[in-house]
């Protein structure tokens, strides 16, 4: 009998918000130091399949709840499309929630939120590279920095739904200011914009130190600080609003935990310009604080208490599928993209062995633009360069431009790329 | 390559800043973007809707026939198969049909369902021998027809506050007078007696409907008024 899963607590809510042009996924994606072998790349996502049983799924609905259903054939690698993220469909995830995309000398894997987070995914990917290096060029990749060895079983820890395990007993509010919401011209084409500054690592370390902060720190305090300008552009006085930057925070490392599947929760960090103008050091000593504040162990439990406690109620447990996604898109209307401006989701430094390092000479990773934002932003730290992946799905380019330009005022080299011809 | 306006790095060949749009300086040839596959673009997402709505249609359409078929067999007429394949039709117009497109179009959905509705009472009255239809059958449903189209146009279309109100007074009084001439086809059809209901709620509306009407050109009223009932 095929096995099949609960979706884990965070998972719940990407069903129940996609729509037939938006879907909640992520990529990521490594560039090789050769072109890519198709026949080579599929035989590796074939042999990662018993090694990872929480990938290899299909998105089934039933009667009262989603469900993840796994399936007999891993999914053939595709060349890539002429954009990235391009939408999801349903029949899609019926098939299969993740795609493996192939290009000249490039690997990406591109997830639906509901099987992974960003850390899951990360590790599924080097371990995908591991595997296509190992058959492609007969190197022994060591099994180090999350790679997985195939010829182990998966652990029961690394399937399980973390958030049941870490909740609280208490849920926190989720009351919090609502925020400034950045604007465009929509495509129209639901073709997606990248823009990717390319930043040595070294360099924006060095000017995180200086500003008493860490990288993501330093990335969105300038973010912070781009928006508010931005903000000051269109609206002045009282009736501008708070600028946060909303930053998935990697709960593993809270824990201690090992699954595979989402355990990430976000943090609303910023500032109010109503209160003053703040410079660049206080908004990263207010990050900083904000941070400190939050990043509790027993403060994460309640707020995972806050998602959990819900889904265990009994009288919405008995609730039509159909009534639960109304009541969820209710929730996420009401709190999931009003408190946040942006979101800054950093990857944080993509350690690999040496072998392996070898043949990849880049890791990006992009998240797909939320429901009604505009732009993402998504860093990824591969050997000396930082890709930090801007998408959007409007025309302007404004939030960029600022962006990337603050950072070459402060004195960090830049390099932009983008995927228009 | 630099871009002079915002100071970053620019690709080898890049035409322009993708950042601000400036023209890059002296730029080489650049053969094609070779980041993404620039032929490749994803098939248009299949709708699992149509499927079932061919299921409906199919069902439907067998049920209709069916009865057709069973009733010229047996009665070698048509009989009251007729009843059920306008009906069936009717019910499909109004229920399945406006499915088949993206969007929900009122304004050519809400008259064809109508005009069916008035086809099958047509056929009633054919295949009865009533004499109902042109008197009293065409007129209501022509009416029904118009008030229903007048309060969806007011309920989807966006106006100022005030000229809704104004419209919403004006759709009362109208409902008011079809009360009024429903009696009077009643009464013209099936020489029922004149003015022994209508009035009655011909004069709820109406008065209703004036009173919102004039609402609607004063302000300090109709701010009152929002005040009270605001949702």
């Amino acid at each position: 009998m095929k096995r099949w899963m609960r979706l884990d607590n965070a998972a719940l809510i990407f069903p129940a918000i996609r729509n037939s042009r938006w879907v909640n996924t992520f990529r990521i994606s490594a560039e090789l130091t050769e072109t890519v072998d198709p026949a080579v790349l599929a035989q590796a996502v074939k042999d990662l399949k018993p090694r990872f049983p929480s990938f290899y799924v299909r998105l089934g609905t039933g009667a009262f709840w989603y469900y993840l259903q796994q399936i007999d054939e891993a999914p053939a690698p595709r060349p890539e499309y002429a954009y990235p993220l391009t939408h999801m469909g349903k029949r899609e995830q019926r098939r299969c929630c993740f795609r493996v995309l192939y290009h000249e000398n490039r690997i990406a894997a591109e997830f639906f939120h509901v099987i992974t987070d960003g850390k899951g995914g990360e590790i599924f990917v080097k371990s995908l590279v591991a595997r296509y290096l190992e058959l492609r060029y007969g190197i022994t990749v060591p099994k180090e920095g999350g790679i997985r060895d195939i010829a182990d079983k998966a652990r029961p820890e690394e399937v399980q739904d973390a958030f049941r395990k870490y909740t609280g007993e208490v849920p926190m509010t989720r009351r919090e200011d609502t925020v400034y919401h950045l604007f465009g011209t929509p495509d129209g084409t639901g073709f997606m914009h990248i823009i990717t500054g390319l930043i040595p690592t070294d360099e924006l370390v060095k000017k995180a130190r200086e500003y008493h902060s860490t990288v993501t720190g330093f990335l969105s305090a300038v973010m912070i600080k781009t928006i508010i300008d931005m903000q000051d552009c269109h609206i002045r006085g009282k009736k501008r609003r708070p600028v946060k930057i909303s930053v998935p925070i990697n709960m593993r490392k809270v824990f201690g935990a090992e699954t595979l599947r989402n355990f990430t929760l976000v943090l609303n960090i910023g500032v109010d310009p109503r209160l003053k103008e703040y410079t660049l050091e206080e908004i990263c000593r207010e990050y900083r604080n904000q941070m400190a504040l939050e990043l509790t162990p027993e403060k994460m439990a309640a707020r995972i208490a806050a998602n959990v406690l819900p889904a265990q109620n009994k009288l919405l447990r008995v609730a039509p599928l159909f009534i639960k996604n109304m009541a969820m898109r209710w929730v996420y209307s009401r709190y999931g993209e009003r408190k946040g401006c942006i979101n800054i989701s950093n990857l944080g430094l993509i350690d690999m062995p040496a072998v392996m390092q070898d043949h990849v000479k880049r890791i990006d990773f992009v998240v797909g633009v939320q429901l009604t934002y505009p732009n993402n932003c998504s860093v990824a730290s591969c050997g000396n360069v930082t890709a930090v992946n801007m998408i959007r799905s409007i025309q302007e380019t404004e939030l960029e431009r600022r962006f990337f330009t603050n950072l070459v005022k402060l004195g960090i080299p830049v390099a932009v790329e983008s995927n228009e011809s | 390559m630099y871009c002079v306006k915002c100071g970053v790095r620019l690709e080898d060949g890049a035409a322009a800043c993708p950042l601000c749009g400036t023209p890059s300086w002296n730029p080489e040839e650049r053969e094609r973007n070779t980041h993404y596959n620039p032929e490749l673009y994803p098939a248009p997402e299949k709708e699992g809707k149509y499927t079932l709505l061919a299921v409906i249609t199919v069902v439907m359409a067998g049920i209709a026939l069916g009865c057709l078929i069973a009733c010229l067999v047996a009665l070698g007429r048509v009989g009251w198969s007729g009843y059920v394949l306008f009906g069936v039709a009717f019910v499909y117009i109004s229920a399945v049909l406006p499915f088949w497109f993206r969007r929900y179009y009122p304004a050519v959905f809400l008259p064809l369902s109508f005009a069916a509705l008035a086809g099958y009472l047509l056929y009633i009255n054919g295949a009865t021998g009533g004499h109902w239809f042109l008197s009293f059958a065409f007129p209501v449903t022509g009416m029904a027809f118009l008030i229903t189209y007048f309060s969806v146009g007011i309920a989807l279309i966006r106006f100022k506050p005030r000229t809704k109100l104004m419209l919403l007074g004006l759709l009362f009084i109208l409902t008011g007078g079809f009360m009024l001439l429903l009696e009077f086809f009643l009464h013209i059809s099936f020489s029922m007696k004149m003015f022994r209901w209508s009035i009655y709620p011909a004069a709820f509306f109406g008065i209703l409907g004036i009173f919102l009407f004039i609402a609607s050109l004063i302000r300090p009223l109709r701010r009152g008024l929002y005040k009270k009932f605001f949702i």
